[in-house]
């Protein structure tokens, strides 16, 4: 069977988004389009020798093998209640300002991102003790949960991050690059967000308060009790950074300074190490049926040779890289708001980066740019995954309400968005540094 | 007796999880080892890819009894009683098909490394074992699809 490239690779992404409103299981779905599109277009005999070896292939890779040492990394770090230190923490330093708490929140988010490589995992745990301790101090619930959804979208751009090692993954990059490279945005956001809660708070003064500020030994307690995070964080960076180990090994030594650390604080019980183990378990399931899936159907969008077909369509437009970025963040914010972020990256990636590739536009900042954009997708309705882990804490407060809570914190992605496209040295800078 | 047969994808889960924690220190040694007693672990790479395969397809059956792959979920809030039925029902189909016929797909290939004796460079081990160890661990994903069916069904029907 034959058709046009255009019409088999559309079919193809058209058949996954279907079977996803329905409900289907997103590698599920991908699965089925995969194998079921080769069959028709090669045959079904070969359909069964990649369902035989494509999923095992995709799984062992080494380069992959770091998702699930970060994701044990922060389930261990979250049931030893490392992100309640880090929110005292942040507490002590800026809690007594106007909004202090909110910008806690923001400040946590960054501190837990820094030891958990997801979003919705950063705006779970951080919801369930910012949101009570907000409203206390008399904040609105727009504020409430803009600043925990877009505080989670952190911990997917600070490093590790699930989503960079994903993409490095799909497009055969350097993860270390991609940590490297996210680093100074993922700084920019906490100030941009940090600035947004203040400007909203002069519009609306009434929408948040002061905390109570901490004599100076308080202070210094919290910050000491989150002294090793930090170091735990130094550590793996610089290995990275020096070429002292690669990034499964830098993920693999998280997970043992971790458990040393906890060790020391005397938290380490069976119980606590089981609970993160199932939690790992859990997440490492649902995240490698999704590996499983896009293998199945890359294969599937690589014969179909709609990647080139479009990269031939760019070209015949003449687009300048300003104006191929502009479409393809276009159809990442219209996709974003119906499509899971790991989804829309799984599916894209594949054909937009050859035209990234053929346009010589950086792989490296590219990542950034496609992680900062998928970040809109989390706190967009009406699938933005962090409202509805927000929703599941706050669940008396309307959607609409968490909605527009989120956007200030929006618009100061679309002003990081718009100086990493004006100046790719923050995204390229400290990549270039780079040592090993 | 299907309390029982639940058990078998949390011992998967189990050994998954161990699996992970003995990659991780072993990876740490090796690092540890190259770095200060120039003795690194000789195919800690190998053996990390084998078993983070192992890893990942043991952890597959109970996230697939749990219902915890992830999905888009707005037909989910839609609360017609029928249409949550067609929906569970078609999701069953599908995922039994497809996750047979990659089980059936992984067991071939098994049989076909066990055929040609294909070994690892370093420490020349058989891939065969974890191909075999692979499809089981499918074949559980298959059993776990089959038993959330059942008891999704049971739970609708007594709601």
């Amino acid at each position: 069977m034959s058709f046009d490239p255009i019409v088999n690779g559309s079919l193809a992404f058209l058949a996954v988004l279907i079977l996803m409103a329905l409900n289907i299981p997103i590698g599920i779905s991908m699965l089925i389009v995969g194998f079921t599109g080769f069959g028709f277009i090669v045959g079904f005999e070969q359909a069964f020798f990649i369902l035989g070896t494509a999923p095992y292939e995709a799984v062992s890779k080494y380069s992959l093998s770091v998702l699930p040492f970060f994701v044990l990394m922060g389930n261990l770090a979250n049931r030893a209640n490392l992100s309640r230190n880090l929110y005292d923490a942040a507490y002590a330093i800026v809690g007594h300002y106007k909004g202090g708490l909110a910008m806690s929140t923001v400040g946590a988010c960054a501190g837990f991102g820094m030891i958990c490589g997801s979003s919705i995992a950063t705006a779970a745990t951080m919801s369930q003790m910012a949101a009570p301790e907000m409203r206390r101090h008399g904040y609105s619930d727009a504020l409430i949960s803009g600043s925990i959804a877009s505080g989670g979208t952190l911990g997917i751009i600070i490093p590790p991050s699930v989503i960079l090692v994903i993409y490095a993954y799909l497009t055969e990059q350097s993860v270390q690059k991609l940590f490297f490279a996210a680093l100074i945005p993922g700084l920019i956001a906490v100030v941009l967000y940090m600035i947004a809660i203040r400007i909203y708070l002069l519009i609306y003064p009434d929408q948040g308060g002061y905390g109570n500020k901490m004599p100076f030994k308080e202070r210094a307690a919290a910050l000491w009790k989150v002294f090793p995070i930090f170091l735990i964080f130094t550590i793996i960076m610089s290995g990275l950074y020096l070429g002292f180990f690669t990034a499964t090994e830098s993920a693999a030594v998280g997970v043992i300074l971790v458990l040393i650390f906890i060790f020391l604080r005397r938290q380490l019980t069976l119980e606590m190490l089981k609970n993160s183990v199932w939690d790992t378990i859990k997440t490492v399931g649902a995240l490698y049926l999704i590996v499983v899936g896009a293998a199945v159907f890359n294969v599937l969008i690589t014969v179909t040779q709609l990647p080139f077909t479009v990269v031939d369509f760019i070209n015949d437009l003449q687009l300048t890289q300003v104006g191929i970025i502009l479409v393809i963040c276009v159809i990442y914010l219209v996709l974003g708001t119906v499509m899971d972020s790991l989804a829309m990256l799984f599916l894209t990636i594949p054909v937009f980066y050859p035209v990234i590739a053929d346009a010589g536009i950086d792989p490296i900042w590219f990542g950034i740019f496609a992680v900062i954009v998928v970040e809109f997708g989390l706190i967009s309705p009406p699938v933005g995954m962090n409202l509805f882990v927000i929703k599941g804490v706050m669940q008396r407060t309307p959607l609409q309400t968490i909605w527009f809570g989120t956007l200030p914190f929006l618009l100061t992605d679309i002003i990081r968005l718009a100086l990493i496209i004006a100046f790719p040295a923050i995204c390229l800078y400290l990549p270039s540094l780079m040592m090993g | 007796m299907q309390i029982k047969i639940n058990k078998i994808f949390d011992y998967a889960a189990i050994a998954s999880g161990l699996i992970l924690f003995s990659l991780a220190i072993l990876t740490f040694c090796d690092v540890f080892g190259r770095r200060f007693l120039n003795s690194p672990v000789a195919g800690t790479i190998e053996i990390v890819e084998f078993g983070i395969a192992l890893v990942a397809f043991l952890a597959m059956p109970r996230a697939f009894f749990l219902n915890a792959h992830v999905s888009a979920d707005f037909i989910k809030n839609i609360s017609i009683s029928k249409l949550q039925t067609f929906i569970t029902v078609l999701r069953f189909i599908l995922m039994l098909i497809i996750m047979s016929f990659v089980a059936y797909g992984t067991t071939r290939e098994a049989f076909a490394f066990l055929e040609n004796k294909r070994v690892t460079i370093d420490l020349e081990l058989s891939f065969y074992p974890f191909y075999f160890a692979t499809a089981i661990a499918m074949w559980l994903s298959v059993l776990a699809i089959i038993l959330w069916f059942f008891q999704s069904i049971t739970e609708r029907n007594i709601k």
